[in-house]
Parts: C-alpha cells; structure tokens; sequence
C-alpha cells in the first residue's frame, strides 16, 4: 500500500503541476426568484501557488471582500459556481476517494476563533487523537504520544502543561498554537490559515506569526493566510492578494506592494493602517460618500468608483481588468492602462 | 495640561468578581486622574480588566461582579454613593458610553430614530414629535449619517453606520465625558479611520472628555494625548503618549510597542512569552515578573507602586522605583 502511494506521489511531482492552482473561480449566493438578491462573492479568480520553494501568500480584504469564501472554496467547503480548483493537478470536483483523502491530508486549515473549534467536554488530547486513528499515522498509544508531543514542541508548547487539559484551561493563544501543533501532524504541504491571529491579544500574535514563518522555513509548509490586517501581511508573507468586493485589486510581492502601493484602494488601505507612533497621525481626512454605504450593488463599471479619488469616466463604463504594472505586480485601475 | 480641571478621579478603584473558587480581582487598587477636554486612553490585552474598568465608571457592574472599594468622583461627587435613581440620571447626561459591538447594542425591532428619541424622553421628558425628529436628524448628520437613517432599522446599516449610530447616541444629551470601550474593533481599517474621524470630531465640538478603551496600541497613539497601559487589573505605567511611545518606562508597555508589526521592517517583530497571572491567586510580587525579561528577585516578593518618575510619567515598576530611591 505505502509503496503505491509513494510511487503515485512520485508521478505527480515529475508533472510539476503546481501544488494548488485556482482558475476563473467565481462564487455567486443565493439565487431566489428572478435572480434577486445574489451576491457575487468571488468573481473570476486565479491564483497559483508552486510545489517549492514554500511560500506565505496572503489573501487580504476588507470585510466582504470575498477572503473567507476563498478559503472555503479552496478547502473545498463549497462548490464553486465557475472555475477550477486543481490541487497537484487534479480537479477537486472530479477527485476520487483516494486523492480526496490525500488532499484531507496534505491540506490543512486553521481558523478564526479558538474557541469554538474545541469540543468543551473532552481534553485537548482527543483533537490529536482523532486525527492519528483517522489518517493511521501510528501504531500504538507510545508512538502516538511521541508525535503528539513532538509536534506541541514544534509549536512552542510544554506537552505536559497542555496534554489532559480541558479547552478552557487554555489561553487563545495556546489553543490556536494547538492548532497549528494538530495540522503539523501530519505533514500537510499547505495550510488556510483564515484570519489565525485576529483574535489573539498583541503580544501573542507576534509569537503565532513567528510559528507560521517557522513551518514554512523548517517544513517546507506553504500558507494561505487570509488576513483583513495589512500588517501582519506585510511582516510574514511573501506575496500578497489585495481584493476589494470580490474582486482582485492589486497583487504581488507583499513587500513592494504594500510599502508602494498603486491602486487607489490599497493606498487608502495602506493610509488607514494607525501607526502605533504619535509622530506620524493620520494624513488628512476621509469621507465615505453615504449613499456608497447603502447602494453598493448598482454600479456596472469600477466597484471603487465611488471612493476613488482618481475617479476618470472609463471606470464607470465596464471593471478594470488587471493590468501589469511591475514584475508580478498586477493592478485592476485604468491609471496603469 | 495643569491648568484644566480634573473631571474625573478615580482612587483606588477595585472591582472583584466573585467565583466558587474565590474572588477574581478585574481591577485591583486603580487610581488616575482624567482632565476635561482630553482623550484619556486605558489600554491592554483581553483579561486585564479594562472593560470591567469602564464599567465601573458608569456604575454598570453586574452580579457576580462588585465594587469592593474605591472612590470614583465625577465633578467632585463620588458617584460610588449615589442612589441608584441619581446614578441613573447622571448616565447618559455627564457620562456616556460607546459599547464595544454596535451591532449587538442596537434593538433590532425599533427605528434608529425611535431608539434615540427613547434617550432624550427619558432624560428630558415629553418632546413633541416634530422636535425630536429635527433634533435626531441634527445628530445623525454631526456623525456624518444621512437623514434617511432615522427612519431605518439596524440591520439596513453597516457596521460602521451602526457604530456611527452609537456615537450619535452617546452625544444625545452632551454629555462631559464619553467612555467607548473598544469602539472600532469589529470594523475594516478603513471604516475604523472614519469612525474615530468622526469621534474625535463630535469630541471637539461638544468640548467633552473621551476615554477610550482599547488594545490597539496604534489606534491609541494616534487618537489620544496621555493613556494608561493596564496589567493584570493593575496599571502599569500612565503617561503622555508622546513620550510613552518614545520612551516606555514599563517593560510591559515597551514589548507590546515592539510586538507591533510595522510597516518599515519586515519580520521585525517579538512577542511577549508567557501569561499572564490567574487574577484569581495573584502573585505576591509584581504581575508581570513572570514575563519580564528584566525581572529582578525583590520583584517576585513585593508589589512595585505607581510611582510618578518624570513629570506626569507615572510607572509600577522596582526597575524605576529604586532609581528614584
């Protein structure tokens, strides 16, 4: 059995497929009489991220902004209404069993709140537990102790002040470090991690961040971390994806993204962000046009029109496509036209 | 900074919370002062009874929770000895409050306009109803909401109109002193900038005091002038925020500075190793010396006082505390 196994993942590699390839995925809610009441949530994404070398790709956005659909299409939660999901080249749609399982495996998620994932009636210990009888990855009780173990230490974690707990001995921080300690078992090659750090305090944030750069350094882990937070982006990922009402507004290398940015909405992004030095306050005011807030839906061209402080008759005519402002370096606004 | 009046002086402040495993000390023995017109800012992590705090100030804290002690005197008067019926007129009029989840402190079966009407009728008496719209729709439009608003139900609005709703109320009847705990922490960045926009605005306008409440040290550095980082229910260090950020004499205020991601330096960032105490058993000593890397042995026997170091720098530490023995 593992041989084949192995022999199989051999063949896909030499492939050289990417590890996960996203193309035209498109997400629309609810349908409703007369095609009321839908709501575009992703629109014609892609994205691609490769086998090695590991990288950090963020996927960041305002509240709505389609992030956490993403995730969920990608793990494959919902079905996606248009485009591909291929994972090592296959179509998640068209997976049988076997490969379905591997994806279980190798694609691993952590989420917002740490606090609801935990059942409150049983020691932390079942949540490794579960996993080890699920994807067979021991053979007795003493092994399975040892990777348990192994991989709380990986994350930072004393296994003897964790193990035999209860979830509400813990902190948020360790339970989330838990998390990650429980994806690690077994090996996964990516991880969506949606929003892991939003709600953790500031001085164990850092700490959690640190982790993720630490598996994809030492264990070569490829993450999807979709944050709503620039900073965090900027500090640990090596590309970014900026969308704006499910739609991609500017993508790249995270650094030179974020410190320049070009699209208008990531500026003002950017601008936003309260520097944590009394020295530099906000630049100017901003005003959001009230009637955006209620009517958001009933612009055809640019969806960014409305705040946009460049605003050109174009943009109303039809969305700006992404155009190529730098190496990798996508914008969707008519100024790069 | 001398010249203003004191408005609000807390004094020795301790709100515990009463568990079949014995009490938990929230806040344990705060004291400050907040000056009018100035934006107060209390700040720290989730537990270290900075909610708990501002309840206390409005005289809100609920069972199990108690005030053991303290003094909190607004105007002079200690509101810890006021009738209930008084404490309830003084709310709303002198102090207000922005909650921290707007969306969950609106009722969703009634109007925005009835909601805020409620306000004024209940403090101001009977107003005829073409009064009270005009008035409403005057506030509506100080927080930058369309008139429309006043006609709506809270879940038309966005996150940020529903937060900017909570300030119009807050303001309703001028109040001297506006508490928001936390007002910006459920909404985008962007909103967030507009909403303290819009907070600061009315703040000025109306000449009030704001104490804001928060765990975002980049949000306090740029909305307000002195703040107080909060340890474990105790404070740690009070000061000028301009001189805090460059100069953080606590060695909690200055790893949660440096536990910042900036936007200058990639992975340049730590965080802080450990927990803090279980408020339940406190430690002996200082709170946080089960954290500190500058820790010292007398730290873990005997508790650091608030200690004024500088003009108008206040810290709880025995790092600074024997410099100025």
């Amino acid at each position: 059995m593992s041989v084949q196994k192995e022999v199989q993942t051999n063949i896909l590699n030499q492939t050289q497929a990417p590890l996960l390839e996203v193309c035209n995925l498109t997400k629309v809610f609810g349908s409703g009489l007369l095609q009321r009441g839908q709501k575009v949530a992703l629109e014609n994404f892609s994205m691609s991220i490769q086998d090695s070398p590991p990288k950090i790709i963020s996927i960041a956005g305002e509240s709505g902004s389609g992030k956490t659909t993403l995730a969920r299409l990608v793990l494959g939660f919902l079905l996606p209404t248009q485009g591909e999901i291929r994972y090592q080249g296959k179509d998640l749609k068209m997976m049988d069993q076997k490969s379905w399982q591997i994806f279980r495996r190798e694609v691993q998620a952590i989420f917002q709140d740490p606090y609801g994932v935990y059942n409150p009636f049983y020691p932390i210990d079942r949540v490794f537990e579960i996993v080890i009888q699920k994807f067979h990855l021991t053979k007795n009780r003493q092994e399975s102790r040892r990777i348990t173990e192994e991989a709380l230490v990986v994350v930072g974690l004393r296994p003897d002040e964790i193990l035999g707990k209860y979830p509400h001995q813990l902190s948020g921080g360790q339970r989330q470090r838990i998390m990650l300690a429980r994806a690690f078992l077994l090996k996964p090659k990516l991880i969506i991690a949606d929003e892991p750090v939003s709600m953790i305090d500031a001085s164990m944030r850092a700490i959690i961040l640190k982790i993720i750069m630490d598996l994809k350094d030492n264990f070569g882990i490829s993450f999807l971390y979709i944050t709503h937070d620039l900073s965090t982006a900027f500090q640990i990922s090596d590309d970014i994806i900026i969308l704006y009402d499910g739609l991609v507004a500017e993508s790249g290398d995270a650094e030179i993204v974020i410190s320049g940015p070009k699209h208008p909405y990531v500026q003002l992004l950017v601008e936003s962000i309260p520097i944590p030095d009394p020295e530099q306050p906000w630049q100017g005011r901003i005003e959001l046009p009230p009637e955006e807030e209620l009517e958001k839906d009933t612009l055809r061209g640019c969806k960014f029109y409305r705040r946009c402080p460049y605003k050109m008759e174009m943009c109303l005519k039809s969305p700006p496509p992404l155009y190529n402002i730098g190496a990798d370096h996508l914008a969707a606004c008519y100024l790069y036209k | 900074m001398t010249e203003r009046k004191q408005i609000l002086e807390v004094k020795d402040l301790r709100v515990y919370y009463h568990t079949n495993r014995g009490s938990v000390r929230a806040v344990d023995g705060v004291s400050f002062n907040v000056q009018e017109g100035e934006s107060f800012g209390i700040i720290g992590e989730s537990g270290c009874g900075k909610s708990t705090m501002a309840m206390a100030l409005l005289r809100l804290v609920v069972s199990p929770g108690t005030i053991e002690g303290g003094q909190i005197f607004l105007d002079g008067t200690d509101i810890l000895t006021l009738d209930s019926e008084l404490i309830r007129k003084i709310r709303w009029s002198q102090i207000s409050f922005i909650p921290q989840g707007a969306m969950n402190s609106l009722n969703p079966v009634m109007r925005i306009g009835s909601q805020i009407a409620d306000v004024i009728t209940t403090h101001q008496g009977y107003q005829p109803e073409k009064v009270l719209k005009k008035r409403i729709q005057r506030l509506l439009s100080t927080v930058g909401l369309i008139h429309r608003v006043y006609r709506m139900y809270p879940h038309e609005l966005s996150g940020g109109m529903k937060q900017r709703v909570c300030i119009a109320m807050a303001i309703t009847l001028d109040p001297e002193i506006i508490i928001a705990d936390e007002p910006t922490s459920a909404l985008d960045v962007v909103v967030q900038r507009v909403v303290m926009q819009t907070l600061v605005d009315v703040q000025e306008r109306l000449g009030a005091t704001l104490i804001l409440i928060g765990h975002d040290m980049g949000l306090q550095a740029q909305v307000v002038n002195r703040q107080a980082v909060m340890y474990a229910g105790k404070i740690a260090e009070i000061g000028e925020v301009k001189t805090m950020y460059k100069n953080p004499l606590h060695p909690y205020t200055k790893l949660l500075i440096e536990s910042l991601p900036t936007l200058q330096l990639r992975h340049d960032f730590r965080g802080i190793p450990g927990l803090p105490p279980s408020l339940l058993n406190p430690p002996k000593g200082c709170a946080f010396s089960n954290r500190c890397p500058y820790v010292m042995e007398h730290c873990r026997e005997a508790m650091p006082k608030l200690v004024e170091i500088q003009p108008n720098h206040f810290v709880a530490c025995h790092l600074h505390s024997e410099v100025v023995r």
